[in-house]
């Protein structure tokens, strides 16, 4: 029975809770665009890339961009940079994928596990997730490169271990919030096990806050995979990577910019995609969660 | 409430000691630090005199414990490769790397607070969109990639700045700019404050302010403004901890600038483990202590939050 005067509140309430407005936002558009191009770009690599990406010609050094046959110019071994940039991609989208895969998994299963059972797993689980989000990864990174040697793994384990934290307080927020509700006491009375109950009820309503956490998570990776790359101890050569190609170009970007410039702008382009797309979500999907962080 | 207390203050105590084995594992898996201080040809009783000396040629237990009961002391023991007081060290350095940060902290706010609050005013307008766009730009730049081109354009190419190292103020110039800008500082600087805003300016008790009369910018400032700033300070908290563990290496490295960032990379490659321990344990250490502060801070707000 609502009252006479309906306030503004209740209006901006009715507009918020229309999960899926018009289509026609320009914003997902372009930026899912953008990232189904990348993915093509690096699935088809070989074929697309005008040259082979660790094919040195020492003859054509530093070319600048737009030199014949070189769009983007070569590098200090004369590989041809928009080749390395194609083949880049590969290695950012494949650590990237991996890790949010291991990481989001790892991460709401644990924050699921901590709502459902509370207490001292909660507060374990929790207090691991905090020291998580602060602790500076780029120094773990470093130290675990130095132990184990740089490799993908490597780039997999870290990246992972810096996202989970994330996934984890969303699905235990989430869970903490479903575990109230009538339909999960209907499953248990009817004799669910809480895995049961966790895989049928609870993950598919999270799985909307889940895909916007993985969208800002994936923008967060590809940057620190770059960083990573650019201390040396991200995914090791002979395959490219754009952070790499920053640090192995920058001695040269007072004499031939174009070196170090280019992969950064790939990074950029993708990065700015993934958190256009991640808080297009957010807004779109569920205002909330701009709390539950 | 003290139990309260108490059991947070217990459980960061937990979280230390836990952290603190870890570390000293983890970093004792990188090698023997003595094969870098010797050169090549040094025989293996050369190798076996300086371990006994620098103590590494004691049960790992044993090194854990003296390392503990020192640090516990305050004593974080010596550099391997300075050869110098850890603390010493630190010091000068987290001083350094302060200087970088909280430079770079102060921007953020000057450039973010005013900009923050007005987005959130007028939300939809010609400044919220710069204020997002600046936002979401500042967190796909990489930091290392912006440097290098600041210092392309304004070093290299203009030549008005100086391209690296700590020095005078126009050595500031750059790599104040380039932290500020990428990252989470003036990013998370914008959102927390226009995020926080529109949530309390929607509030009902601003309305009431309202309804009362108070003039519009007691009501932005006094009121909203100081309840939407609480996020933004546990946010700067948690910034000046991260910039003792070395969060700003990156930028450090491309101006080197000699800063704790520096200090852990060049720690961990020479396997210098006192400075490398010291570092991690007060870094974890500092997070646990804003955690704890936070959360007596909450559950003193909200009741609440005590019972769970």
């Amino acid at each position: 029975m609502t009252t006479g005067a309906v306030s503004s509140e209740t209006a901006t309430t009715v507009e918020r809770s229309s999960k899926w407005r018009t289509s026609l936002s320009l914003v997902p558009v372009i930026t899912i665009g953008i990232l189904v191009v990348l993915v093509l770009i690096a699935l088809l690599a070989d074929l697309i890339a005008p040259y082979s990406p660790t094919e040195v010609a020492l003859r054509n050094r530093l070319l600048g961009p737009l030199s014949p046959g070189h769009i983007l110019g070569t590098d200090q071994l004369g590989r041809d940079i928009l080749s390395r940039i194609i083949h880049g991609s590969r290695v950012s989208l494949a650590v990237v994928l991996v890790s949010i895969a291991v990481g989001g998994i790892v991460g709401a299963t644990l924050g699921i596990i901590a709502a459902y059972f509370g207490r001292a797993v909660d507060t374990f689980i929790m207090r691991l997730a905090d020291v998580m989000l602060g602790f500076p990864l780029m120094i773990l990174a470093i130290l675990f490169a130095a132990v184990f040697g740089p490799s993908f793994t490597n780039v997999v384990v870290i990246l992972a271990l810096g996202m989970w934290a994330k996934f984890a307080r969303i699905a235990r927020g989430e869970t903490l919030s479903l575990k109230e509700k009538d339909f999960v006491s209907a499953a248990r009375i009817a004799g669910a096990s809480p895995a049961q109950i966790a895989w049928r009820h609870i993950v598919p309503h999270l799985l909307n806050s889940l895909l916007i956490m993985a969208s800002l998570q994936a923008a967060w990776a590809v940057i620190v995979e770059a960083g990573l790359s650019f201390f040396g101890v991200g995914v090791p050569p002979p395959a490219p990577s754009w952070g790499g190609m920053i640090s192995s170009g920058r001695e040269f970007v007072t004499t031939a910019w174009w070196v170090p410039f280019f992969p950064g702008v790939a990074i950029t382009l993708l990065v700015l995609s993934l958190n256009l797309l991640g808080d297009w979500l957010r807004d779109e999907l569920d205002p909330r969660l701009r709390q539950a962080q | 409430m003290s139990r309260y207390i108490l059991g947070r203050v217990l459980q960061g105590v937990i979280v230390l000691v836990g952290a603190s084995i870890l570390i000293f594992v983890l970093v004792r898996l990188t090698g023997n630090p003595v094969y870098l201080l010797l050169p090549m040809e040094a025989s293996q009783e050369e190798v076996a005199r300086v371990s006994s000396k620098l103590g590494l040629d004691k049960p790992i237990h044993e090194q854990y414990l003296i390392f503990a009961s020192n640090t516990v002391r305050g004593d974080f023991g010596e550099s391997i490769r300075y050869k110098r007081p850890v603390a010493e060290l630190l010091g000068y350095r987290f001083q350094n790397s302060l200087r970088l940060g909280g430079a770079a902290l102060v921007l953020a706010i000057l450039i973010g607070l005013p900009l923050g609050v007005l987005a959130a005013l007028r939300r939809g307008g010609a400044i919220d969109i710069v204020a997002r766009g600046i936002a979401v730009f500042g967190q796909s730049v990489p930091s290392f990639w912006l440097g290098i081109v600041l210092i392309a354009v304004f070093a290299g190419w203009l030549k008005v700045l100086p391209a690296a190292l700590m020095g005078g103020p126009e050595t500031y110039v750059l790599p104040v700019i380039t932290l500020t800008l990428t990252g989470f500082l003036l990013s998370g600087v914008l959102r927390f404050l226009r995020s926080g805003m529109l949530e309390e300016l929607g509030a009902e008790y601003i309305k009431l302010a309202r309804a009362k009369g108070q003039p519009e910018r007691v009501v932005i400032w006094k009121h909203a403004f100081k309840n939407a700033s609480t996020p933004l300070v546990t946010f700067i908290g948690f910034y000046l901890a991260m910039l003792i563990g070395g969060a700003s290496l990156v930028v450090e490295t491309v101006f080197a600038w000699p800063g704790v960032g520096t200090l852990l990379y060049e720690a961990i490659t020479s396997r210098d483990f006192p400075v490398v321990q010291a570092v991690a344990l007060i870094t974890v250490a500092g997070f646990v202590v804003v955690n704890i502060l936070i959360d007596i801070l909450y559950g003193y707000l909200d009741p609440r939050v005590r019972y769970q």
